[in-house]
Formats: C-alpha cells, sequence, structure tokens
C-alpha cells in the first residue's frame, strides 16, 4: 500500500525535496506531493470546506511558484509532513543562556550549585519551558491546524541542527553552541532539546521526527557532509544556498529523514 | 461628667465610623505604624490571598523583592505554573504561622531536610512546596538540592527586606509527628502518601499562633534587625475542614484565630502592623454599596473589585495611590468563573470533596 503524503514547510522542505527528486523508488511505500513556501507563509492558509488554501495572494503564489500546487484537499491525504519549520533548537537556546538545571554536566560540575550566576531550575522547568517556546513556532502552529481539521498522522520533523562549520569558523550567533560543546552540555541540550519538542507535539496529537542521530555532530550541530551541496527552496531546486548558510540541509539529510518517515509510517 | 470616649475619634464610634460614614473610604480604618514608600524592600509571603498583595504592590511602583525571578525565556503562564513570581521567593503557599516558622528556621540552618521529598508515580516532590513543580523531579536528589539553592535565595531575600507581608490563611495544617514540620498540604493530595502513625492534624489554638509569630519575628530579626513586619489575614474561607467541624464552623473559629492572635501580636510590637483586609471583604458592613459581596460565585474565591477595593484601601493608607473612583459595581451571574486564577493549593482538596447527597 502506498501512503500519500503531503509535505508542508517553509526553505527546510527543500532538503526533503531533494531527496524526493533523487533518489526515485527509494520510498516504494510513499507519494509525496509538496506544499512548501519560504518564511511563515503556511500560517497565510486556511481550512475551508476540507480544503488548505491560501488567505492572500501572495502566499498563493509563492506556493503555486514553488510547489506548483498552492491549496490541497487534506481527506485527499493519508498523513503530512512538516518539515522544519522553526522547530528548532536554536529557538530554546535562550533558556540555556540564562539558566542551568540538574543533568547539564557543567552543572555537575559546579562546586556550589545554589550560588552559580545563572538560574538554577528544575530539568522539568526547563523542559516546561522550552516546550512553550516550541508551541508557538511556525511547525507546531500549522500542525495543530492540520490536526484540527482531520485525523490523519502528522509529523513534524526537526529543523537541522546548524552546521558544524561553525567549529572551525565561528559565528557570533552561534556562542551558544560553542559554550554548549566547550562545556560538554551539547549532548545533553540537544537531548533536551528533542525530548521537549516531542513531548510538546505528542499533547497536540502529532508525532515528532528528531535529527537522525547519523547526522548529529557535537550534540547541537549537523555534520558537514549533511549540510554541504544544500539547495534553496526553489521550482527548480538548482540554485545552490549561498556559502555563508548554516542552517540549512542537503539531500542525503533529507533521504534519511524521509527514511525515519516511512519507518514511523503505520497506516 | 467626663469618661474616656468623650475624647475619642470620630472612628471609634461605630454610627460615625460606619453606619453613617463613607464605607467606600472607611477613614481611619487602617492607620500605618509605619510607612511604607517605594524605596522600601517589601517581601511577600502567605496563603492564596497574598499573592494579590505583591502584584499590586508592583504595579503601583513599589519595591517588591523577588529572590527567584523566573528566566527571562519563560513566559508568565508557564512561570506561574512553576511558582514563579506569585511571592519574593518560590515557597509558594504559606498557610500558616507554623510553616513560616519552619521555613525560617530551616533558612537559618541552610540544609534542607531530605525526609520530605514526596513521590508520586516515579516523580519527586518537594513536600514543603509539592506544587511549584507540577510536574515533579527526576530524583530525590535534584528535589534536596533546588530546595537547598531555594534556602540560599531566601536568606538573601531576609537580609534584603525592609517590610515583610504576611498573609494568615489557616489554623489547620498537617505536620510531620516525628519532628513537627508542618505541611502546606495533606501528605497524599498533591503527592507522597498519608499515614496516620505519621501524620498528625495541627489546628493551631490563638496561644500557639501568637507563639509561632513571635518566633518568627524572632528570626527574622536575625537576618535584619530593622525588619519590619505586616500582618494580614485572608478572607478566603477553607476549601475543606478535617477537624470533624462544619467548614463554615471552622472557617470561623479558623479565621478569628488568626484575627484574634495578629491584632494581639501588632498590638503588642512596634515593629508588625496588621491590615484589615480581612474585615474589608468578610464583614457586612463592608460589602458593596449597591449589593451583593466581595466573593466570586463559588463564595470562597475573592473577586477581582474585593481585591481591588482591599488593594486600593492599602496603597492609599500608604500614600502610594491616589483614592480612586468607587468602581463600578457588576452584578456577579451564577456560572461566573472565577475572575482570576490565583495558585492555590489547598483548592486541591475540593478534588476529594464527595458529590452532594441527592434532596
Amino acid at each position: 500500500m502506498t501512503a500519500r503524503l503531503c509535505v508542508f514547510g517553509n526553505s527546510h522542505a527543500a532538503a526533503l525535496r531533494e531527496a524526493w527528486i533523487r533518489n526515485p523508488g527509494r520510498w516504494p511505500q510513499l507519494h509525496l506531493d509538496f506544499m512548501a513556501a519560504q518564511k511563515d507563509h503556511l500560517l497565510q492558509t486556511e481550512v475551508r470546506d476540507g480544503r488548505l488554501v491560501p488567505t492572500d495572494p501572495e502566499t498563493e503564489a509563492a506556493f503555486r511558484r514553488i510547489s506548483g500546487i498552492s491549496s490541497i484537499r487534506l481527506a485527499d491525504y493519508d498523513g503530512f509532513i512538516i518539515a522544519g519549520a522553526a522547530i528548532c533548537l536554536n529557538a530554546v537556546l535562550p533558556v540555556y543562556r540564562d539558566c542551568q538545571w540538574v543533568g547539564l554536566p557543567s552543572f555537575g560540575q559546579t562546586k556550589d550549585p545554589a550560588r552559580q550566576a545563572k538560574l538554577l531550575i528544575s530539568r522539568a522547568a526547563a523542559h516546561a519551558t522550552m516546550r512553550d517556546i516550541l508551541r508557538s513556532r511556525l511547525g507546531a502552529v500549522f500542525a495543530d491546524r492540520l490536526r484540527q481539521n482531520g485525523q490523519q498522522p502528522v509529523f513534524v520533523t526537526a529543523q537541522p541542527r546548524i552546521s558544524a562549520e561553525i567549529l572551525t569558523a565561528p559565528r557570533p550567533v552561534t556562542r551558544l553552541h560553542n559554550i554548549a560543546i566547550r562545556n560538554d552540555d551539547a549532548e545533553t541540550l540537544g537531548q533536551d532539546f528533542d525530548q521537549s519538542a516531542a513531548r510538546m507535539l505528542a499533547g497536540i496529537g502529532c508525532t515528532f521526527i528528531a535529527q537522525s542521530a547519523a547526522t548529529v555532530s557535537h550534540g547541537v550541530l549537523t555534520g558537514l557532509e549533511f549540510v554541504k551541496g544544500a539547495v534553496r527552496l526553489t521550482a527548480g531546486m538548482d540554485a545552490p544556498q549561498p556559502p555563508s548558510d548554516i542552517l540549512h540541509a542537503n539531500g542525503l539529510y533529507g533521504a534519511l529523514v524521509l527514511d525515519q518517515i516511512a519507518a514511523a509510517l503505520t497506516l | 461628667m467626663t469618661h474616656p470616649y468623650v475624647t475619642l475619634p470620630p472612628r471609634a464610634f461605630w454610627r460615625s465610623a460606619v453606619a453613617g460614614a463613607d464605607r467606600d473610604q472607611f477613614a481611619g480604618l487602617y492607620l500605618p505604624k509605619f510607612a511604607l514608600t517605594r524605596d522600601s524592600r517589601v517581601a511577600t509571603a502567605g496563603s492564596c490571598f497574598a499573592q494579590h498583595i505583591g502584584a499590586h504592590l508592583r504595579a503601583a511602583g513599589c519595591q517588591v523583592l523577588d529572590a527567584e525571578p523566573k528566566p527571562s525565556a519563560m513566559t508568565d503562564a508557564v512561570a506561574k505554573a512553576f511558582g514563579y513570581g506569585m511571592f519574593s521567593a518560590r515557597y509558594g503557599n504559606i498557610y500558616t504561622a507554623r510553616q513560616l516558622l519552619d521555613l525560617l528556621n530551616e533558612v537559618t540552618l541552610g540544609a534542607p531536610d531530605p525526609r520530605f521529598v514526596w513521590e508520586r508515580a516515579g516523580r519527586f516532590y518537594d513536600a514543603l512546596r509539592p506544587t511549584i513543580e507540577p510536574d515533579g523531579l527526576d530524583s530525590a536528589d535534584e528535589v534536596v538540592l533546588l530546595r537547598q539553592s531555594h534556602l540560599a535565595h531566601v536568606a538573601q531575600l531576609l537580609r534584603q527586606t525592609d517590610v515583610l507581608i504576611f498573609t494568615l490563611g489557616l489554623t489547620e495544617t498537617w505536620v510531620d509527628r516525628a519532628t513537627g514540620r508542618a505541611f502546606p498540604v495533606c501528605p497524599g493530595v498533591v503527592a507522597g502518601q498519608f499515614d496516620a502513625g505519621q501524620h498528625d492534624l495541627l489546628n493551631q489554638t490563638h496561644a500557639q499562633v501568637l507563639a509561632d509569630l513571635a518566633a518568627c519575628r524572632a528570626v527574622l530579626k536575625t537576618f535584619n534587625p530593622a525588619m519590619k513586619l505586616l500582618l494580614t489575614v485572608s478572607p478566603v474561607p477553607l476549601t475543606a475542614t478535617a477537624s470533624g467541624d462544619h467548614v463554615l464552623s471552622a472557617t470561623s473559629w479558623s479565621k478569628s484565630t488568626l484575627r484574634g492572635a495578629a491584632g494581639e501580636f501588632a498590638a503588642a510590637q512596634t515593629d508588625v502592623d496588621y491590615m484589615p483586609s480581612y474585615e474589608l471583604i468578610t464583614h457586612p458592613a463592608a460589602q458593596p454599596l449597591h449589593g451583593g459581596h466581595w466573593f466570586d460565585p463559588n463564595l470562597r474565591s475573592v473577586s477581582a473589585a474585593g481585591v481591588a477595593r482591599v488593594m486600593r484601601f492599602f496603597l492609599a493608607a500608604h500614600g502610594l495611590v491616589e483614592v480612586t473612583p468607587k468602581p463600578v459595581v457588576q452584578e456577579t451571574r451564577e456560572d461566573d468563573m472565577p475572575e482570576d486564577d490565583i495558585s492555590c493549593d489547598e483548592v486541591l482538596l475540593e478534588a476529594f470533596a464527595s458529590p452532594p447527597a441527592p434532596q
């Protein structure tokens, strides 16, 4: 049986689409349609008479230009995938910036945990804060919209961690990643993010697809081989990402995500 | 012929101070012993009703201390669920004078007692503030560690505090028989297990409340000799009583005991004052001028209008705000929900109430 799925997403959907195009026959149990557009166009949609439709001409044009379709009948699909869509580790880093919690390796090294500069909070509070942050992100908001309008499974994939390139070429915005790695907190932080995202999405009846362990580097990064050659989310998928891009993953990464979804699918 | 009543001010007479007075203002009802200014460093603690005090003082520009502030990344909703910002530290509701005294003694000692960890479904809870971590913690060790941090923060708070506002809520409390330690909620309600051989009901008498308040004051002075204590009594009735009495009678008993003890203690100390929030909400003569009462339809939660009245009164007495025009009195409907959702551990007891018997 072939499952017909619609892939929604922002720019991170490009990795899945590239994988789908470049690996024909790898997932015989799947049939994928893509309805993706950059940024938060997904939010400019509504369900009208069972169809997911854009609410403004700009969004309609963006979907049509990039994906070839601008609306779908939800009942035509066996399930949905939301790719990336801001369900990312970066979003929860402010919790790490301000707080420490039991379970972080750097916390275990402190001599007097009660008197640290960072706020000491419980791991449960850290996770609750992360869930709350992620709940307001594009992927979760859109997933909830789908859930409210159908019973089909909704998979939300993690937005890839930023590129391991920052190990050799740090950027100002990746300071916390480097600190986490230096303090041996990165693996735990990555797990905390995955657990929080999974529980948050389960709370709205959706399934989180965590970033494949094979692609993760140093807990909070994506291995270079999974980001090199990433392409932009364009109609032809032929425009490479600018060299400065550390956010997007490539088709090799996308293929592993589709493997995970195929494995998770129990229709 | 002369006698002491000849020289008394109008506030001493029912006719001039109540029956014939502007009952929205109640001039002279509360004459603060000591001034609370915007420079005063205020700490708050107590029962559910005390949560309003900190919020209103902050809104009036006062310096309400927060020794354990929420992380900046945490939204207000999560912060509230985890006991941030309710009081000046994350001690949760402190309902009784005994509970406050126990906390102060523990802060002085600086070391948590690892015996007071409750478990439920594989999660671990601080028995002395069991509702501030709604999901519980991963281990008993984590509970003790976080409590140790909490104690350090409370100590720091007390050293900085000019005025501690403490709202007495209950006389009934459950205590650990071996140590006498008072719990904020009965074991087994939030977590842990009730054990009749280990847990005793203590319904504090006037003398016990008075003694505990005196002991509290003594400990507070060790942190800051200049600290002043401002007492209030929560007008919120008991959710449930284990005294064997009817809950209405038990409420009267409890509140009158607290009111009496607070009054007697304040009268005896120059650095202790009493603010009559209890009277302003519960006394028949203090009810809304246009009828009704200051409670929500459940007859337990104080309405937002009632809270606003008390706080307006309180702030005005300290010159912190001008007395504002009379609020519009709104009709309450039977199906109205309480207008705020102040966190109240005691309300958890309601979940255990049996449905009323059929008529």
